[in-house]
């Protein structure tokens, strides 16, 4: 029945406009792309045409996502999650290494960040977690133990890689779903007391000067490969300069950029802000506020529980990357090396954030189905 | 199911969304509001900052770590070199050609050169163009003094590997390099601090192997610069902006080494104008004491980059310089090899020591003839007579006697056919033949007769001169085999010693006092015996030493040519010559393998140089107390210069077939 309902009126059944906030941040994201990479102009065909091909693979990969009903959905959950947990333990084995962190499986033809995959399977388990297995009142610190341990679990593996951008956001989107339950407030006083007091008093007291940079540089070792904090100054520089209209399309003194190994993956934006300044910029992070706008829209109007937070999860997912991404950007968060949604360079990241946009998709094409 | 949530529970949770909803919107106003602040509050600040100053990241290379030999004596170090860059946040590349020309002006050389130069020239991470490496002082203060005129052109400082010792030891300490495309990815996966192009890497023995140790943490610092190529401004902030912080470089890891220079510097000059290879090890330990490789070549030539033209020539060179022919140069062993059969004959008590077979100089197998290398015969001959004569008939019978197989076993425990894991890259293996071997290698079976030159040394079999050191040891040491290793400590730059290398004893062999006993007696009898092999050539009066010759056929003779005398043949048709001697017999302290390639007799030509070693090696260990506690001292101390080339030279005998 779902299944012919889908079919009958697919077309008009999509959010047209969520859907044209994703065209037209994509758009901006590969122009900028191509201006991003110019300095390096023997792979520039390279990297924009790898663009292409992922945002084709992302598409068809959101198209997958809205077809599969949530009864197929759910029934997935568990073998994607647990795939992408021995991808993880596989990761750490037999990685490769780039800078002296394993991120990376080389799969010969294609190599993938198993990390990114998790995020995705993580928002589908938490969902059929809380969407079906709900306490009559409230959660207590207890209940909330086998969630905890379905994202300590991986969310260890990351850190081990070590990987502590993406350890962070994955433990940002699982406290975003958590959070949208109902919790015993005494848990979650517990919960908040131990996250803000015990870490950073740790963090200031519990570490010397030296053990702090060696921790950070041995959670975040690609970061910085060359000098700590040059990224973020040169990045600040360069976004300041852009001013009201931008330096213009292509003429950004990219001269602070051109050494940045992450200028077309981490730190994209700043070759945004900087050609095409203030106006546009924030025009694109309104954009982007109007996305996740109609992502927690979707989710206040699902139809049960289970989308519900499946629409929250993606929300969730493409809002920390966007805003940890810009915040390391302008200079208001250290340097963790989270991409941009939409903007960023990478197959992996392309991959997770289009899925996300086919559950949003998915689960506003389901809203009236019984 | 979902349609019994309960309303009040739904409301609750659209409330939470909302609120969710309200914090995106705030940090997303606050992302705005910092946009805001950079760029219009303060970004005709930072335009203006941009379009005139650039901050720029400043390598400051570190030192590379220093070798020293096992005495601290100094043998790799560095000194300072200067390149020429075309620093491109001074002046566009387009403008390059202009100052490209003031600057072949000033030195007077061809400005079309120089322009073509610069198209080649690779770029740096650090924002450089890489003109030419290690130019002459003088152009160097020329430049300085123009600099004014020509802002973009610098100099910029970089260090110089160099070889005081010149060619001596070469393949053992290697050569640095620019690191290659595939050497970053390669290398970069692993190493804590990335490569970069122009970088330069070990591409060669110790250099190589001890890369990771040798080559220290470069540092950075960040300087802030005009237009002009000036150093502007403090270094602390740059717009209010904490500007990163200067990080020191970390000095490579020194690597003191088993060799004793010395002896490394006997060993190059008795291969003087020979081809050939020389290793000395110590039995006990498998210390490399000497490890030397002829011809040699100049390891400097490397150090910033090696010319085209050195290139041909080492590449070209017939008798391949580059090779290290103590690890990689593969050869039959020939009688040497005579010394192992021993081994498995009296380990399978195939005969009686006393035993004796009568050599008439030729003996047939089947329908063949095989001939002892003596044409009219030994005559009755026991074992000890069959090691210190290096009869060839008698053990073209105990190899029929023992079989292919048991050969093969016995020579496998003595790491013949498999690297001896010396702490060197691009080792060989040898071959160690056998019917399945044949069968893999050729897909043809294994003939009866190939066993019988087996006996000798002979056929398929191939060893390199380390793998008979460590041969050798074995006998000597009471069946020890050992790991033979060139590097024996690792030491910080603040001089306290990071890694010591143990000896490695691979395995034991294991036999009867007796049997190591009757072997080490045949083998000392072919230098002390009067009718031995070695007699009139590896005989010293200071020392005992024994040992064993070993002359290998290049090519497979005819019946007519077997007799030829050897020096009558064309060069590359002639025996290879070996020697494998210890010294002293009482306890040996050293083992010494010599190699001369086509050198025709293993008495004659290898075995005065293996002589002439190890009565260095005693002259020094006699007077060395006292060296040895003036040499003591922190390693880090930059001391002796190169020593004026010995005078003394090798006094070899006259030939003689053996």
């Amino acid at each position: 029945m779902k299944r012919s309902f889908v079919k009958k009126s697919f077309l008009s059944a999509i959010d047209f406009p969520t859907f044209g906030i994703v065209i037209l941040l994509i758009a901006i994201g590969l122009l900028n792309l191509y201006s991003a990479t110019g300095r390096d102009l023997a792979n520039r065909s390279h990297y924009f045409e790898m663009q292409i091909t992922w945002i084709g693979l992302g598409v068809l990969t959101m198209g997958l996502v809205i077809l599969l009903s949530h009864l197929t959905l759910e029934r997935l959950t568990w073998p994607l999650y647990i795939a992408v947990l021995l991808l993880l333990v596989l990761v750490l084995i037999a990685g490769t290494k780039v800078y002296g962190a394993r991120r990376w499986l080389d799969l010969g033809f294609i190599a993938l960040q198993p990390s990114e995959f998790l995020k995705v399977s993580l928002v589908l388990l938490l969902a059929k977690y809380f969407g079906s297995d709900r306490p009559r009142d409230s959660y207590t610190l207890t209940q909330l133990g086998l969630p905890a341990l379905m994202v300590g679990l991986p969310a260890l593996l990351i850190l081990l890689e070590p990987d502590l951008g993406t350890a962070l956001i994955t433990l940002l989107i699982a406290g975003t779903i958590c959070a949208a339950n109902r919790i015993q407030k005494r848990s979650l006083f517990i919960l908040a007391a131990v996250v803000v007091l015990i870490i950073p008093i740790m963090w200031t007291f519990g570490l010397k000067d030296y053990q702090r940079d060696r921790m950070l540089t041995f959670l975040n070792p690609t970061s910085d490969p060359q000098g700590k904090g040059y990224h973020a100054i040169q990045s600040i520089i360069a976004v300041g300069s852009g001013r009201l209209f931008g330096h213009g399309y292509q003429k950004g003194a990219q001269v602070h950029l051109e050494f940045l190994p992450a200028d077309h993956t981490d730190f994209v934006f700043s070759v945004f802000a900087e050609e095409w300044g203030f106006f546009a910029a924030s025009a694109v992070l309104l954009l982007f506020l109007w996305l996740f706008y109609r992502g927690l829209t979707i989710s206040k109007e699902a139809k049960d529980r289970y989308s519900a937070f499946l629409a929250l999860g993606a929300t969730a997912l493409l809002f920390w990357h966007t805003a940890i991404n810009i915040a390391m950007v302008i200079g208001l968060m250290p340097v963790v090396g989270v991409p941009l949604p939409f903007f960023s360079y990478g197959g992996s990241s392309m991959l997770t954030t289009w899925a996300c946009v086919g559950l949003l998709l998915s689960v506003r094409l389901r809203k009236f189905a019984r | 199911m979902a349609l019994l949530d309960r309303r009040s529970d739904v409301e609750a949770q659209r409330e939470r969304v909302r609120l969710l909803m309200r914090i995106v919107v705030v940090v997303l106003l606050i992302l705005i509001g910092r946009l805001g602040y950079l760029q219009l509050v303060k970004g005709k600040i930072f335009e203006e900052y941009s379009q005139k100053n650039s901050l720029k990241p400043f390598r400051l290379e570190a030192l590379r770590g220093l070798i020293f030999d096992r005495h601290g004596t100094l043998i790799v170090e560095n000194e300072p070199s200067f390149d020429l860059v075309y620093d491109f946040s001074i002046a566009e590349d387009a403008q390059a050609e202009y100052y490209l020309r003031l600057f072949a002006d000033l030195t007077r050389e061809n400005p079309a050169e120089a322009v073509t130069q610069f198209k080649k020239a690779s770029m740096t991470p650090y924002g450089f163009r890489y003109l030419r490496y290690d130019i002459p002082k003088r152009t160097v203060s020329l430049l300085k003094s123009r600099q004014w005129e020509i802002p973009p052109l610098q100099i910029m400082t970089r260090i110089k590997r160099t070889y005081p010792w010149g060619a001596v030891g070469a393949h053992l300490l290697g050569h640095l390099g620019e690191v290659t495309k595939g050497e970053i990815r390669a290398r970069n996966r692993e190493a804590e601090h990335p490569y970069y192009e122009g970088d330069v890497i070990g591409k060669l023995g110790v250099e190589r192997q001890r890369e990771a140790d040798l080559r220290g943490v470069d540092g950075i610092d960040f300087i802030q610069v005009n237009a002009r190529g000036r150093r502007v401004l403090s270094n602390k902030e740059v717009l209010g902006l904490q500007v990163p912080q200067r990080r020191e470089s970390v000095a490579g890891r020194n690597v003191v080494l088993t060799v004793d220079q010395s002896l490394q510097n006997k060993a190059h000059q008795l291969l003087q104008g020979k081809v050939g290879a020389l290793v000395a090890m110590d039995p006990h330990t498998g210390e490399i004491l000497t490890m030397v490789s002829s011809p040699s070549f100049l390891p400097a030539l490397f150090s910033r980059g090696i010319s085209s033209d050195s290139w041909k020539d080492l590449m070209t060179d017939p008798n391949h310089p580059l090779m290290n022919r103590p690890i990689q140069s593969q050869n039959p062993p020939g009688s040497i090899f005579k010394m192992i059969v021993a081994f498995a004959l009296l380990s399978e008590r195939a005969i009686h020591p006393e035993a004796t077979v009568h050599c008439g100089g030729a003996w047939k197998y089947g329908n063949r003839y095989f001939h002892c290398w003596k044409k009219e015969g030994h005559g009755e001959v026991d074992l000890y007579k069959a090691i210190s004569q290096s009869c060839d008939l008698f053990f073209y019978q105990m190899a029929d006697r023992l079989g292919v197989d048991k050969i093969a076993y016995y020579a496998s425990q003595f790491g013949f056919g498999a690297p001896t894991g010396v702490d060197l890259a691009h080792e060989t293996a040898g071959i160690l033949p056998s019917p399945a071997w044949k069968r893999a290698r050729f897909d043809l079976p294994w003939y009866p007769g190939e066993t019988i030159s087996y006996g000798i040394g002979q056929g398929y079999l191939l060893a390199t001169p380390i793998q008979i050191a460590v041969a050798l040891s074995a006998i000597v040491n009471g069946g020890y085999l050992l790991k033979p290793f060139v590097v024996r400590d690792i030491v910080d730059h603040e001089g306290s010693v990071f890694q010591h290398v143990v000896p490695d004893v691979r395995y034991r062999i294991e036999a009867p006092q007796e049997i190591w006993q009757t072997i080490q007696k045949g083998l000392i009898g072919v230098v002390n015996d009067p009718s031995g092999t070695a007699y009139r050539y590896a005989r010293a009066k200071e020392i005992t030493i024994g040992g064993k010759t070993g002359t290998s056929q290049v090519i497979q003779f005819g019946r007519e040519d077997v007799y030829t005398k050897c020096e009558n043949l064309p060069y590359e048709k002639r025996h290879h010559a070996w020697f494998a001697g210890f010294a002293p017999i009482e306890d040996p302290k050293i083992v010494v393998v010599s190699f001369i390639e086509h050198g025709c007799a293993g008495s004659s030509a290898a075995a005065p140089l293996a002589r002439e070693l190890i009565r260095y090696y005693w002259q020094l260990s006699t007077t060395q107390h006292i060296t040895k506690q003036e040499e003591k001292g922190p390693l880090m101390a930059v001391k002796n210069k190169p020593p004026e080339a010995e005078k003394e030279a090798a006094d070899i005998p006259a030939e003689e077939s053996e």
